[in-house]
């Protein structure tokens, strides 16, 4: 859209009270230099008084407009805003308003730059919102931040810091992460000013606020931080509670390339009594975690999660998917955690990482383990084993993966142990496993091994193909019926709830299609023709092996894994 | 129906199985018969003799020569003494002068070749070459083919007068369907049901038991030929069950059961044996093999995997409990059944072991087929180490799957909720219903007590104290209300022995069941039990699915008391005259050989 309105068009808008939807639907909409224009215009209009723009949030019109239609609002005003002749009282107001009214929005504080560039435009702006808030005015401590952060006042902002307290010497801590480093020597500056603040022992907001103030400087540095901010780094997340741990997580998830090792394990250390309900908290030690990993701090992070699970059940390892998702790029290291949960046995991993390697397979993944991750110790091998399979038994690849890389290394009685295991329980319930192993190269020294589990094998499907069809105990077509009934109706509740956790369904509109193997719609062009819209439907299906024991002794295969499951390692 | 009928009678393979028929259809249409096939005698070429009347209205002595199958020259002259001429030639040189009773002497002679089959054409001249070689005004012939014999059934057993158009539809769906054993079995059990309310007395009751015999016959030679025997399995119960019924009213007021009747019950026992070792034989080869006959089952639901195998184990129990039945009951000169006993015991264990599935039973009516395959345990004193093993480990699981809530055993016996088990299994209120009663914790307690597995019996006592305060113990034992309805199904009965507890120990319970049993004569005074045909007992708990009654199984358990198996229980003494009548000719009733016990191996 490119046609800017008339002034007259857009004082009888304010008049008659649609100029907040026009600002949504029409303004809003411009391209760039058209709603600059406008933008332009309805500044001047405003500072002359011909409408009055801060009217739209104080008689509300502005703030009923639906999510769309208000951020599309705002960020046009976004643009007027710098331009407006007006008390700082009533642009905070307006401004507060406006971040209020976007609630939790990833778009919700950038009426908040908009008000620093106000401020910016002229310098006893800020001047005003500093003394206000000195004077502990609520309204202008939540806007202090972006008056100095316009002014680049960090005289100002340092002394804010250590002379006041509360709301105040919060938002003057950050304005020193915030305000661009300009040289050495007001880095160091500013960094004094922080560590003195930590020697007075800060509350835990106090401590935040330091640690955030901090890490934004690191991040400014653009660089492995200086040794002396990293150690503000480490002192601040030391001693924190919630909101300091918090803010670790944050900091390891925006700031890992800046961070060394003894700072990555204060931060890590301040998160270690995480509570599972502080979930905000949670998902950045997630980002956080998924960073280090990509960052070279491997161990720490995998240090970490294997700690906080293992002692924990009230927290579980679906909280750390992209942590998963990292570990899982490297087959190297995720073999590596396999094997180190496995021998832990902790179930909340184990169980955790089943359900991780089940994504996108539903007979698991292989997992390739380095040679050095398997253990030496002959029992330790097969209690490895009896664990990969007791939590992997649903996922025949992955477990078969695991014992084949222990047969590869065992040594001594493990041998014949795991050849057996190999057999019974998982051959002898996933024909599909041959498959697995047949792929194996006949040059891989494990390949002999395997031949004992097989043969196994083998003489077991030969014993059962010997024996005929029983008909006379042929369940009967009525029980086969009832039977298929039930499956059927399972199933069908298991599609149903699947369907409520997609993301998707909830975001397009839905048609149910009662005949026919595609569909055909009409929609109006741009040239008002209409226009033919078709669709071929494809199948879709899944399937996945059943293990042939849980028909057979379905009681003896549980109590069989349930007992892997459980086993405690002598060791 | 003709052609169903006749089918049947050319699919009959065995000498036995068409001279099984034959007396039976001899007598209905009025012959007399006089000489009935039998082993291991010299028969002369006659397998069934009878006095009849002739084609001038006149009596006259049949004798029947029996030949399976088709009549081809191979069956009419080989070196075989079984072939159809030589048999001819030793009716005419040897038996008419020999072996007809005195009193028959003057009497003209009818000889009759019986062929299952056809007479093949290129036969038909030589048969009657020899027929007009040798017919005198003494001496006449009849050929008595396929065709002819089922008109002489449909004729006769099962006229339309006495079996009529909605019986017939009945049996002839019961054999349509026996690829669906469920399907069959309600049309059968409907004839069955409905030709019991025929019996009005004596006369009736033979024809109807007779024609329960022949009917079961059919319906298993045509199950043979579809390769699916369940039908006529459970039918060859219920037939003898019905038979015993019919056996049991005639009874008369000396305790003599009517002999005719008693001979068509043999039958039907040879029958029912015929086939449970057919069933049996084709089990047993793959016992051995690991998961063999749970996989050939062939179906994906571990119920009906289960359901099946304690089936098997239970006819297994009820097979060997025959052939130690037969092996007491049996004249010289017979099969040994000691054998089919040993087969029974090795299978059933082989089974176990390699089927872990029969190592917990998914429903608690299954715990009649645990019982049967114990009682032969107690029917010879064996090496109890595998059913120690056995119930050890039973209780183990048991007491995994109460604890876990997985598959532990419910109390319903409908096969949806069976089913639904699967999905609601870990429901409290579910749990509570399903294991509302239980008869098969007082039996596994009572044996481990008397084997003295004490740790055992101390975990299934904590088990029940922890998790099923609310399921009560019992087993069942019958009443006066039993004798009436034992056989011919359809009423409960019997009475429920509640209430038993753990708590107190293994003596105490098995004490406490014990004298439950002593407390009445109702077992005693049961047929089967009088007529020392006990069997029969089990045959009725097996087909109706009632626990088998303690008084079968507490008294060798109790560990003072070494009460001889039932094979050779008697009665306890009474004063009831008639009961002591009922006892001598029950004597009778048992010693009979059952000459029809095939696959005793």
């Amino acid at each position: 859209m490119t046609k800017v309105p008339s002034s007259r068009e857009v004082i009888n808008a304010f008049e008659d009270g649609t100029l907040a939807a026009q600002l949504a639907t029409r303004f809003g909409g411009l391209d760039s230099a058209p709603m600059h224009k406008t933008a332009m215009l309805c500044a001047k209009l405003h500072n002359a008084g011909k409408i009055d723009l801060f009217r739209l949030a104080e008689d509300g019109s502005l703030l009923v407009l639906d999510d769309w239609r208000f951020f599309t609002a705002t960020n046009f005003l976004d643009s007027v805003l710098p331009e407006l002749d007006e008390s700082t009282e009533r642009v905070m107001t307006f401004v507060d308003k406006l971040v209020t009214r976007g609630g939790n929005d990833g778009a919700a504080n950038l009426p908040n730059a908009a008000f620093r560039e106000w401020c910016k435009r002229a310098p006893h702006r800020s001047a005003v919102v500093v003394e206000a808030a000195i004077e502990g005015a609520p309204l202008a401590n939540k806007f202090l931040i972006f008056a100095l952060e316009a002014s680049m006042d960090v005289t100002t902002a340092k002394r804010i810091a250590l002379t006041e307290s509360g709301e105040t010497a919060h938002a003057a801590i950050a304005a020193l992460g915030r305000i661009p480093v300009s040289d050495e020597v007001s880095g160091a500056e500013r960094l004094a000013t922080l560590s003195e603040l930590l020697n007075r022992d800060p509350d835990d907001r106090m401590r935040a606020a330091v640690l955030h103030a901090a890490t934004n400087m690191l991040t400014q540095s653009k660089q492995r931080g200086v040794d002396a901010l990293l150690n503000v780094v480490a002192r601040a997340a030391n001693g924190g509670e919630e909101i300091t741990s918090h803010h670790a997580a944050q900091v390891l998830w925006l700031a890992s390339d800046h961070l060394d090792n003894a700072t990555v394990a204060a931060l890590l250390a301040s998160l270690r009594h995480l509570k599972p309900e502080n979930t905000a908290t949670l998902e950045f030690l997630d980002y956080g975690l998924a960073s280090l990993v990509k960052n070279g701090f491997v161990e720490a992070a995998i240090e970490h999660v294997t700690g906080l699970l293992s002692e924990t059940d009230c927290l579980g390892l679906e909280s750390f998917d992209d942590f998963m998702r990292a570990i899982g790029a490297s087959e190297d290291t995720l073999g590596e955690v396999a094997i180190r949960w496995l021998q832990i046995g902790s179930a909340v991993l184990c169980d955790g990482l089943a359900h991780f390697l089940q994504h996108g397979n539903p007979r698991g993944r292989s997992l390739m383990i380095p040679a050095a991750a398997i253990p030496r110790h002959v029992r330790m091998q097969g209690y490895v084993c009896r664990k990969a399979l007791g939590w992997f038994f649903f996922l025949p690849t992955t477990a078969a993966s695991v014992l084949v890389a222990v047969l590869r290394e065992a040594e001594g009685e493990a041998i014949s142990e795991i050849q057996s295991l190999l057999f019974d329980p998982l051959l002898i319930n996933y024909g599909g496993v041959v498959d697995y192993l047949g792929n194996i190269p006949s040059g891989d020294p494990v390949h002999e091994r395997i031949k004992a589990a097989l043969a196994l094998h083998e003489d077991y499907l030969k014993g059962i193909r010997s024996v005929d069809t029983i008909q006379e105990m042929r369940p009967s077509e009525h029980g086969q019926q009832i039977h298929r009934r039930r499956i059927s109706e399972e199933m069908r509740r298991a599609h149903k709830s699947a369907r409520k956790e997609s993301v998707f369904l909830n975001l397009v509109r839905h048609s149910v299609l009662l005949y026919g193997r595609g569909a055909v719609s009409f929609v109006q062009g741009s040239n008002g023709m209409l226009r033919a819209v078709e669709m071929d439907l494809e199948s879709h299906g899944f399937s996945m092996e059943y293990p042939r024991i849980a028909s057979l002794d379905p009681i003896g295969l549980d109590y069989k894994l349930r007992l892997y499951r459980a086993e405690k390692s002598k060791q | 129906m003709k052609a169903l009928v006749r089918d049947y009678l050319a699919s009959l393979r065995e000498r036995d199985e068409l001279d099984a028929v034959l007396p039976e259809l001899l007598g209905e249409l009025g012959f007399h018969v006089f000489s009935r096939p039998g082993r291991g005698t010299q028969q002369l070429g006659v397998d069934v003799a009878a006095i009849g009347k002739g084609e001038d209205g006149e009596d006259a002595v049949f004798l029947f020569s029996v030949k399976p199958g088709n009549l081809t020259r191979r069956e009419w002259s080989n070196d075989s003494p079984q072939s159809l001429r030589p048999s001819l030639e030793e009716i005419l040189d040897a038996y008419i002068e020999n072996r007809i009773p005195v009193e028959y002497r003057g009497l003209k002679v009818v000889i009759c070749i019986v062929i299952g089959g056809e007479v093949h054409e290129h036969m038909r001249e030589k048969l009657r070459g020899f027929f007009g070689k040798h017919t005198s005004l003494k001496i006449s012939f009849q050929e008595w083919d396929g065709d002819r014999l089922a008109e002489l059934i449909l004729r006769g057993l099962l006229r339309e007068e006495i079996l009529p158009a909605q019986l017939r539809s009945s049996f002839r769906k019961a054999i349509a369907m026996l690829d669906e054993p469920d399907v069959s079995m309600q049309h059968f059990t409907e004839l069955v049901r409905s030709l019991l309310k025929m019996d009005k007395g004596s006369k009736t009751r033979l024809r109807v038991a007779r024609q329960l015999n022949i009917c079961t016959w059919i319906l298993y030679v045509w199950a043979r030929g579809v390769g699916n025997i369940e039908a006529p399995y459970r039918a060859s119960e219920l037939a003898l069950l019905a038979t015993w019924e019919l056996v049991r009213r005639s009874i008369d007021n000396k305790g003599v059961p009517n002999k005719d009747l008693n001979r068509v019950l043999r039958h039907a026992i040879g029958l029912h044996l015929d086939v449970s070792g057919a069933f049996v034989d084709k089990i047993t080869p793959s016992v051995g093999v690991m998961h063999g006959i749970s996989a050939a089952i062939e179906s994906r639901s571990s119920l009906d995997v289960n359901l099946a195998l304690f089936g098997i184990l239970g006819r297994i129990g009820l097979w060997g409990l025959w052939m130690h039945w037969l092996k007491a009951h049996a004249s010289e000169g017979t099969h040994s059944f000691g054998d089919g006993f040993d087969n029974a015991v090795t299978a059933g264990i082989k089974l176990i072991r390699n089927n872990p599935a029969l190592l917990l039973p998914v429903s608690d009516q299954q715990t009649t087929d645990i019982a049967l395959f114990l009682q032969l345990w107690l029917a010879e004193s064996m090496d109890l180490s595998e059913v120690r093993n056995w119930l050890v480990e039973m209780t183990g699981r048991l007491n995994y799957a109460i604890r876990t809530r997985g598959h532990y055993p419910s109390c319903s016996t409908d096969y949806a909720e069976l089913d639904d088990h699967q999905s609601h299994h870990k429901d409290d209120e579910f749990f509570k219903e399903a294991t509302a009663g239980s008869t098969l914790i007082p039996l596994i307690a009572a044996w481990l007590h008397a084997l003295g597995e004490t740790e055992a019996f101390d975990a299934l006592a904590k088990l029940v104290k922890e998790e099923l305060d609310h399921c009560t113990l019992q087993l069942w034992l019958p009443d006066t209300s039993s004798e009436p309805a034992m056989y011919i199904g359809g009423e409960q009965h019997g009475r429920a022995l509640t209430d038993l507890s753990l708590d107190q120990g293994g003596q105490t319970l098995v004490s406490t069941i014990a004298e439950a049993c002593k407390r009445t004569d109702e077992f005693q005074k049961l047929s089967p039990i009088i007529f020392d045909s006990w069997p029969i007992l089990f045959v009725a708990c097996h087909y109706y699915q009632l626990p088998v009654p303690a008084n079968l199984w507490i008294f060798p358990l109790l560990p003072q008391e070494k009460s001889p198996p039932p094979a050779a229980a008697t009665p306890a003494p009474t004063e009831n005259a008639s009961v002591d009548r009922a006892t001598s000719a029950g004597k009778k009733l048992g010693a009979k050989k059952i000459t029809a016990a095939k696959g005793c191996k």
